[in-house]
């Protein structure tokens, strides 16, 4: 996608990633529309491509309030949302806010921890507060979140349930870099780090006034047909054993909308959803165990689907 | 698709298909319907061998076409070779069997065109047979149609189609077997192997012959129906219309006993005059003035009049003179020897017995011409004033008839409002009508002529009533009328269907109920018109179906001038109109006289009524009268060719078509069908969408086939019409050009 067709703040903020990450467009731009939609992305990959540094780099894009969770087997749940300690001096606990009091947060490694530390930002993710010793704290905004997991057969994970997995809006991957790339970024990196040079672009209200809008862009009746065929397919497909649900229909649709406000228009094109199907789908289905032992992955069903579903072209 | 190439699979399956056809054809054969199979046959395997060799369309028609111009040729007009082969006699013949095809007149198609029709619905066949059995492979249907066709044949009919079925059932069967192998082979993709080729044929033999077999070794019932045609007939009895009428069908031609009409006709071709004339022109016989309610009779005793031919003033038929145009005609008659009445035209003047032309030959020019006729004999004939019939005698089987054509003028007949003048016997004598008329036909014949004040427009509007709709043109379902029916009752307002006697009687009832005198003429139409070799003489052929009846009325100043009520013919009445000047008179009274062409049939509507707007005649079925048939068949022809030209350029001319008809709309749903329609352009062209394309996708992959960036223009506003609610302001936008410019080019591919 070219950056003179987008939305000129959204171009900014991929000009600005582009600086430290090399060919990573595609990603970038996924990471923004999930930003925008209100939701977060789960970044799955083997250690060293670059997963880390695509968040820091977004989040030094955006002048906003940047925390780190670097997930390990012995974290606890206090260690995420914070803890009360008691102070002496006014006899009384004090709520000491956990990383998660910020903006955009990267959730390092998410499957290294145990269950129960997961869940506690998980929820947090979905509602936007916490609740520690009975009290309840919201979580600042924008609230965004980028887990980044290592592949679940690599030894010492604990891979995250479907119900948890849905929390992501996106699953991506990373992917290795070109030669060409992989030459680019030897050079960026030879004198000083690229990432300790670019300056925010955005604030986090201009953040939040993006968000706003995109929830105004117009998803017309035949997209969302197109959509919700989509997801119906998945839920018929021989080698599917649990398909789309409509939480993922939804998920599909806002980010649309975000895609769509990110290419500079205000409705949303079939186009989008293909696009992002693959993306907001693949780690919501779950695959029959013949079709696993095959090799087939979610993403070959989905495109199977993309390419065998007629799209809508008259406005119904 | 194997059975589609030239493989022994496909030939097998060919002859199959061939045997099939050639079992329908016995049976017509036998039954005489077609006396010489051979060309046929021989015809069939023309085709068959065309299909199988998959030559190009348009070299089989041309071989088609040929062997059916050398066949009617060779058989029907004793012409050998392709020297002649569009030779007069095939286009005259076409065209004189186009008219009858027009008419309706099936019966009176030549054999020659029969022949030609026959080849056509064959080919036809063979060419639906090929898509049926040989592309689409469903060859069961025509299996089973062929045994039905042939059982009902046996059961029915004298044929014996015993041996007939179990050839059918052996070649269906077998050709069965051979396309079933093939789709399921196509369906499982399975290697037909040599020897699994061979096997399965082995087995095919072996199950055709088998059951075969089998089918004619196992005992069989007797029949259960011993007669099928007496069952038939006493169901027919008990549930038929048992009540009234003698119930038996009539063949058309001449009757002299009408006290009993209705009931339905079959056509006679038999012929029974012979004319030669100038023009054609309806022939009277007799006329009859007593309406029964079952039938026509005549007042007066049979009584003739000894004359002698060349005398003046037969009683015959009456007009006043300043009627009858100057120049005197003659025609000559030849006479089946059967038949015992004798045909005149409208203004008959002498008749002279046993003349016949004589027939000057011009060694120049090659023409013949006319130059007198022989002397005659001095036999007296005979005329009964009463019925205004000839009786020549018996034994005279030709002779001569001069006669001025009357022309009458439609302001004298305007003019008459009343009976004045007429005599009260006369008027009594031809305004007769049974005292049980039913009250009903007098009311229909005074709401019929409402707003008319004169007799002529009145006798018109009772025609056009007539012709209207409301009846049909039938000989076949005629009712007979039961005891307690009028005739006229049940035509006008039960049946509403039969022939021309039910038309005239009606008339002429309707308009005496008026006051209005009339009779009921019989006698023939045209007959069939064949150009002679003889100068300004037509030779005429008129047979039995040409028998006809028809409508005369009285107008006091004028005389009797003839109607004709019945659909599907032509008033054949010469009318004329005074016009101020007399100039203009001439040159219009061209135009506004007529005659029945040969044997038209033209709509019911009446040239009189030129003047008289929104009935008027249209230019082109005036002009038709004068176009010779060979240009009918030209234009017909050319008018052919043009429509199968324009199908197959359609993806030519349709987008040019589309062009035109978006080009002034500019509002969004006219964007809307019109990128619609460009899409379905697109996709008649091969460049259709797939199943997972977005608009875009196809978009980039129209424009990189055309090379050009009109597609994604379109479809970008085409995405913001549909997906974005119409958020698009039309108006301002060009979207007329890029969409003509694809348009263009999908005609162009």
């Amino acid at each position: 996608m070219r950056t003179e067709t987008m939305h000129p703040k959204v171009a900014k903020i991929v000009n600005n990633i582009e600086k430290v990450v090399v060919g990573k467009r595609n990603e970038a731009i996924l990471s923004i529309t999930a930003l925008l939609a209100g939701g977060h992305v789960l970044l799955e990959d083997v250690p060293g491509v670059g997963k880390t540094m695509l968040v820091k780099s977004i989040a030094k894009s955006v002048s906003s309030m940047f925390k780190r969770i670097q997930f390990t087997p012995d974290l606890l749940p206090s260690d995420v949302l914070g803890v009360s300690i008691y102070n002496p001096k006014t006899m009384e606990f004090e709520f000491r806010p956990g990383p998660i009091m910020g903006n955009i947060i990267l959730a390092d490694e998410i499957n290294r921890t145990s269950p129960k530390t997961q869940s506690a930002l998980l929820e947090g993710m979905d509602e936007g507060k916490i609740t520690v010793d009975g009290i309840t704290y919201h979580l600042p905004k924008p609230f965004f979140v980028m887990a980044t997991q290592n592949p679940i057969e690599y030894e010492g994970t604990y891979p995250l349930p479907e119900a948890q997995l849905d929390r992501f809006l996106l699953k991506m991957k990373m992917g290795y870099p070109s030669h060409d790339e992989e030459v680019e970024i030897l050079s960026r990196v030879e004198k000083r780090l690229p990432i300790e040079e670019i300056e925010p672009v955005i604030t986090g209200k201009e953040l939040q006034g993006l968000q706003e809008e995109v929830k105004n862009v117009y998803v017309d009746e035949t997209v969302k047909s197109y959509i919700v065929l989509l997801s119906d397919r998945t839920r018929n497909h021989s080698q599917v054993y649990l398909g789309a649900s409509p939480r993922a229909s939804i998920a599909l649709m806002k980010a649309a909308q975000a895609y769509a406000f990110i290419n500079g228009r205000d409705y949303v094109v079939p186009d989008d959803i293909q696009f992002l199907a693959p993306y907001v789908f693949s780690h919501r289905l779950i695959l029959r165990s013949e079709a696993r032992y095959d090799g087939v992955t979610p993403q070959d069903v989905i495109y199977s689907i993309l390419s065998t579903t007629r799209v809508p072209i008259i406005r119904r | 698709m194997i059975l589609q190439k030239k493989s022994f699979e496909s030939l097998l399956v060919h002859l199959f298909v061939f045997l099939l056809i050639l079992e329908w054809l016995y049976p017509l054969a036998d039954f005489d319907i077609i006396y010489n199979s051979f060309i046929f046959i021989l015809f069939l395997v023309l085709c068959f061998l065309l299909s199988f060799l998959r030559f190009r369309t348009s070299y089989n028609l041309m071989v088609v076409f040929l062997y059916i111009v050398v066949a009617l040729n060779l058989y029907f007009f004793n012409k050998s070779g392709l020297g002649l082969l569009w030779p007069d006699q095939i286009v005259g013949d076409i065209v004189q069997n186009l008219n009858f095809t027009r008419q309706g007149n099936w019966g009176l198609l030549t054999d020659s065109f029969r022949t030609f029709l026959m080849f056509l619905l064959l080919a036809l066949l063979v060419y639906v047979l090929r898509y049926w059995i040989i592309v689409r492979k469903k060859p069961f249907l025509f299996f089973l149609f062929t045994i039905i066709y042939l059982v009902i044949l046996d059961v029915f009919s004298t044929y014996d189609a015993k041996f007939a079925i179990i050839r059918s059932f052996v070649f269906g069967l077998s050709g069965l077997g051979i396309i079933t192998f093939y789709r399921l082979t196509n369906r499982e993709q399975l290697y037909r192997s040599r020897i699994f080729k061979s096997k399965v044929l082995m087995f095919l033999i072996f199950v055709v012959f088998a059951t075969t077999s089998l089918g004619m070794i196992v005992p069989k019932a007797d029949s259960q129906w011993a007669n099928p045609f007496s069952f038939l007939d006493r169901y027919g009895q008990s549930t038929g219309k048992g009540e009234g009428g003698t119930g038996n069908v009539k063949v058309i031609g001449y009757d002299e006993d009408d006290r009993f009409l209705g009931g339905p006709l079959l056509l006679d071709d038999n012929e029974v005059f012979s004319v030669l004339s100038p023009h054609s022109q309806y022939w009277r016989v007799e006329t009859k003035d007593v309406y029964t309610g079952k039938g026509w009779e005549t007042s007066a005793e049979e009584h003739f009049l000894r004359f002698n031919g060349a005398d003046d003033g037969l009683p015959l038929y009456h007009v006043e003179e300043q009627y009858l145009e100057q120049d005197m005609y003659t025609v000559f008659v030849e006479t089946n020897a059967d038949i015992n009445h004798f045909i005149y035209p409208y203004g008959t003047e002498k008749v002279i017995v046993h003349a016949s032309p004589i027939v000057e030959v011009n060694d120049e020019g090659g023409s013949a011409k006319i130059t007198g006729f022989s002397a005659g004999s001095t036999r007296p004939l005979y005329v009964d004033p009463g019925r205004e019939k000839i009786d020549l005698g018996n034994g005279v089987e030709r002779y001569a008839i001069m006669f001025r054509r009357p022309s009458y003028n439609i302001d004298v007949l305007r003019s008459v409002t009343d009976a004045s003048g007429i005599e009260q016997a006369f008027l009594e004598r031809y305004t007769q009508l049974p005292e049980q008329l039913p009250e009903r036909i007098k009311n229909l014949a005074s709401a019929i002529t409402t707003g008319q004040t004169n007799w002529f427009d009145k006798a018109r509007a009772i025609e056009n009533y007539l012709r209207s709709y409301e009846f049909t043109y039938d000989t076949i379902d005629v009712a007979v009328p039961g005891p307690e029916d009028d005739y006229v009752d049940q035509f006008l307002f039960e049946t509403k269907r039969g022939y021309c006697d039910n038309f005239s009687t009606a008339m002429v009832v309707l308009l005496r109920s008026l006051g209005i005198p009339a009779r009921w003429v019989k006698g023939y139409t045209n007959g069939v018109a064949m150009n002679s070799d003889i100068s300004e003489y037509q030779v005429i052929t008129i047979t039995n179906s040409h028998a006809h009846s028809w409508v005369e009325v009285y107008f006091p100043g004028v005389g009797w001038v003839p109607f004709e009520p019945t659909k599907g013919f032509l008033n054949f009445g010469r009318f004329h109109m005074d016009i101020g000047q007399s100039e203009a008179q001439e040159e219009l009274s061209v135009n506004q006289e007529f005659e029945l062409g040969e044997n038209e049939v033209r709509e019911p509507l009446n040239e009189i009524e030129l003047e008289e707007g929104p009935d008027a005649i249209s230019s082109t079925e005036k002009s038709g009268k004068e176009l010779p048939g060979w240009f009918l068949l030209f234009i017909s022809l050319l008018f052919m060719v043009v429509l199968l030209i324009l199908f197959f350029k359609r993806k030519r001319w349709i987008p040019l078509l589309l062009i035109v008809k978006y080009r002034n709309k500019t509002d969004g749903s006219a964007f809307e069908k019109a990128y619609l329609t460009l899409i379905k352009r697109l996709e008649k062209v091969g460049l259709s969408m797939d199943a997972g394309d977005t608009l875009r996708d196809y978009a980039r992959r129209i424009d990189d086939s055309f090379r050009s960036k009109h597609m994604s223009e379109l479809t970008h506003l085409y995405e913001r019409m549909v997906y974005g609610n119409g958020r698009v302001k039309l108006e301002k936008i060009n979207w007329q050009e890029p969409w003509e410019q694809l348009m263009r080019k999908t005609a162009r591919l």
